[in-house]
């Protein structure tokens, strides 16, 4: 049997426009749900209201939904526009959801208070569904792993129809780690009996928590929400009954489910604690390998420290190393591999250093030291790797490393290693440009083709002497005239001789009006001929005698106009 | 009118050259200030204009040490030595960067001859060879001609003109083998801490085979889009992203 409540407020009714505030059921076991409902009649907007007030006693878990509903009736049009939330109590007894204060199309309106009574769940109730937290131990030292569980457990003839995505809570002064995050509800197969009854289980989650230092180590309450199936309870046998119908026999029920919170207890660690105590705890065991036992100077070995065991790996480092100054050490590399089929945090921690030595000889690989506390023995522990010697041999065959600065002598690794200053000087444009050797290569060039140049220069001069001489003959006679220590007759003779002489390619010089005469004879006009030779005889007569001096001041000119005429016909 | 523009180029270069010594000084304090990021920075920019100085890829080096770029700085000290090779600062510096690689690349053991043959190209740059070719080919032909003047001691330049000729063939093929080293033979200095070499020119299909590390040189064979293939000086060949790499030019 159902119950059902409704409580009606009417606060308004003019203008036909009202405002209903009513609960699904007033009285309720623990667990359930209650669906508030504020339905506005014949309004034009959706009511406002803030529902601050109502979460001192509510979890709002859904909503609002929105509904519209319109009706004629009698020709009369009703509309109605609903808003609804889904409510889960916070505590038992009887709890209220105070007056609430309404805004519908700019009118306000208050409600009543509404009285819920929250029953505490019968024993039939607690049997059905429930789910716990579960931890493997509830006093740990700081570090120590601590295994929660969040188990639901369902009675074998109650089915869970739908289950709200679980999440998991923060856990306040815990370092957290996921052992086990299921995708879907999945019951274990065995079956659990509790106080006489059958019960299946499914895990929601797993965690492995560590405690750090903190105030509070606490495991929150955590809840979730189902719709649970519950059958009917039918007053005969049915004949029809079959499995298939039980559908039509069932109804779901939400409910909220509650994990009860949970406090962790941290014992003090046993005196005195250790000085180099970097917070492990669990059992460990540690290992170290190089990977070259010989090496040359200036190449790299990697050293590898290995942890194995299980405990609280990612709340402690593994101890530096401080190496001898003759190596030199990279920022080392850390790596963790998970045993993933161990609920204890099982694995191997390893930190790889990459070492170039800078000094051959014999090179010392210091022992590791570690200390944990064991929590099973209760009791603190030192473990250690075994030393390695390296020998580093010096590398000769490297070019790169001769005649180079030494590196590796005493002085510089006494006085530690950097790089030079920077050059501050002004730049300056470089000397060797490829300017310059063009030109160098230009004159080179030149070089190599100079004496065959001039060979063919001198040879084309030789060649074109006689046609310069005859071409240049009256520009040579001309300029003889210019001896101004000499009278004109015999400049003018001389002239013309020598002109003659270049003209005519003659080998001597020693000519005279008669030889004159003949020479020109049949290569020139007679007309000129005879005017030369009259100009030849006259300059002779001037020369030796007294009767032409009245010619003296024309000869030059004349014989310059005989000699134009001459180079015109010949 | 080209008197006019030979003069402003000539204004312009002066005016250029002083902004770049003025930019090198003001990388230069903010070294001083350690302000080694900015002062990279600054480096960079100039290097943009003036690409071929030693001091300022020097330099440029030290910023990006000091700032713990190594793969950088072994990149610019490269760029420097390649540069100006006899510099004392540069290569100490280079070969202190180098010491601090992860990555110990083991070359094969080669011929002495060979290795005393790469230690004499690598003693001069390659404008300084060529430099050198073109002297010594400028003294050949002096040497020629003058034996063609000076008959009383021709005797004598013969044998000077085969020593030289037997220098220049040498001097001229350094500097060939240099010329085509940096034409043709493209190196690249890693400037990622960690790079992952794939067999194939994808991270779908190829596999990771090998790693390395800043600051180790690697030659590019080949390229493909935004990968190259790479080959170390111990034979190891693979793919690697092109943003991984600086290219030494």
């Amino acid at each position: 049997m159902k119950y059902y409540f409704s409580i009606i407020f009417l606060f308004l009714n003019i203008y036909g426009q009202s405002v209903n505030i009513t609960v699904d059921k007033n009285q309720i076991i623990e667990g359930d749900l209650i669906i508030l409902s504020i339905e506005a009649i014949n309004s034009d907007n959706f009511p406002q209201i803030e529902l601050n007030q109502i979460n001192k006693s509510f979890e709002i878990l859904s909503g609002p939904n929105q509904k519209t509903n319109i009706q004629f009736i009698n020709g009369k049009l009703n509309s109605s526009k609903t808003l609804s939330w889904t409510l889960s109590p916070k505590q038992n007894g009887q709890i209220f959801i105070p007056a609430l204060y309404i805004t519908v199309d700019g009118k306000k309106f208050k409600g009543n208070r509404i009285p819920i009574d929250v029953r505490k769940s019968k024993a039939e109730d607690i049997n059905a569904v429930f789910l716990i937290s579960q931890v493997d131990k509830e006093e740990v030292y700081n570090g120590e792993q601590i295994t929660l569980q969040y188990r639901l457990y369902k009675h074998i003839d109650y089915n869970i129809s739908s289950i709200d995505q679980f999440h998991m809570p923060e856990f306040p002064g815990f370092w957290v780690e996921e052992i086990f995050n299921p995708q879907r509800l999945k019951y274990q197969k065995q079956l659990e009996i509790i106080n006489g009854v059958k019960y299946q289980v499914a895990n929601l989650g797993e965690r492995a928590l560590f405690p750090i230092l903190s105030e509070k180590h606490i495991l929150p309450s955590v809840r979730i929400k189902i719709q649970l199936e519950i059958q009917k309870k039918r007053k005969q046998r049915d004949p029809f009954f079959d499995p298939f119908f039980n559908s039509f026999f069932t109804e779901t029920k939400a409910k909220i489910l509650n994990s009860k919170e949970k406090k962790i207890n941290i014992k003090p660690f046993p005196k005195p604690i250790p000085r180099n105590f970097y917070g492990a705890v669990g059992q460990f065991q540690i290992d170290a390998m190089v990977d070259l036992d010989t090496i040359k100077i200036n190449e790299g070995l990697t050293y590898t420290i290995l942890l194995k065991g299980t405990g609280n790996f990612n709340l402690f480092t593994l101890p530096e190393i401080i190496f001898n100054k003759s190596i030199e050490s990279f920022q080392p590399k850390d790596f963790f591999e998970k045993d993933e089929f161990r609920n204890d945090i099982t694995g191997i921690k390893k930190r790889e250093y990459i070492l170039i030595p800078r000094k051959s000889g014999e090179i010392k690989l210091p022992t590791v030291e570690f200390i944990y506390f064991d929590n099973i023995t209760e009791s603190w522990k030192i473990i250690k790797t075994k030393p390695f010697t390296i020998v580093v041999e010096t590398d000769n065959s490297n070019p790169n490393y001769k005649n180079k600065p030494k590196l590796v002598n005493q002085e510089i690794e006494l006085m530690d290693q950097d790089i030079r200053y920077i050059h501050t000087f002004n730049l300056s444009k470089p000397i060797i440009t490829t300017g310059l050797i063009s030109k160098i290569y230009g004159l080179s060039l030149i070089l190599i083709l100079l004496p065959f140049l001039l060979n063919r220069f001198t040879s084309f001069r030789l060649k074109t002497k006689s046609n310069r001489k005859i071409k240049g003959a009256m520009k040579v006679a001309f300029r003889s005239m210019n001896d101004k220590n000499i009278s004109n007759f015999e400049l003018a003779s001389n002239a013309l001789y020598i002109y003659l002489n270049a003209k005519l390619t003659l080998n001597s010089i020693n000519l005279d009006p008669s030889s004159v005469k003949s020479l020109l004879d049949e290569k020139i006009r007679p007309e000129l001929v005879a005017q030369i030779y009259h100009l030849l005889k006259l300059c002779d007569e001037g020369q030796f005698s007294t009767g032409s001096e009245r010619e003296v001041s024309s000869i030059l000119d004349n014989m310059k106009q005989a000699i134009r005429e001459i180079d015109k016909e010949l | 009118m080209k008197i006019i523009i030979i003069f402003i180029s000539l204004s312009l270069n002066i005016v250029s050259a002083e902004d770049f010594n003025k930019s090198f000084q003001d990388g230069n304090n903010l070294m001083e200030e350690k302000d080694f990021i900015e002062a990279s920075k600054l480096y960079e920019s100039i290097l943009e204009v003036h690409p071929s100085n030693s001091d300022l890829y020097y330099n440029l080096g030290n910023a990006y040490y000091r700032s713990n770029n190594i793969g950088l700085a072994i990149w610019a000290y490269s760029q420097a030595i390649s540069l100006n090779p006899r510099d004392d600062d540069i290569q100490y510096n280079l070969l202190l960067a180098k010491s601090k690689r992860v990555d110990n690349i083991k070359i094969s053991e080669t011929f002495v001859i060979f290795t005393k043959y790469i230690i004499l190209r690598n003693y001069f740059s390659f404008n300084e060879w060529f430099f050198l070719s073109s002297i010594s080919i400028l003294i050949l032909i002096i040497t020629i001609i003058l034996g063609n003047i000076f008959y009383n001691i021709k005797e004598l330049l013969n044998y000077m003109v085969g020593l030289l000729l037997i220098i220049n063939l040498l001097v001229h093929g350094i500097t060939f083998d240099k010329y085509v080293k940096l034409k043709f033979e493209k190196k690249a200095v890693f400037i990622a801490q960690s790079v992952d070499v794939s067999s194939e020119p994808n991270l779908v299909d190829g596999k990771i085979i090998f790693k390395i590390h800043e600051g180790t040189i690697c030659e590019i064979l080949n390229q493909r889009e935004n990968w190259s293939k790479i080959a170390l000086k111990d034979g190891k060949i693979g793919w690697v992203k092109n943003k991984y790499y600086r290219s030494l030019k």
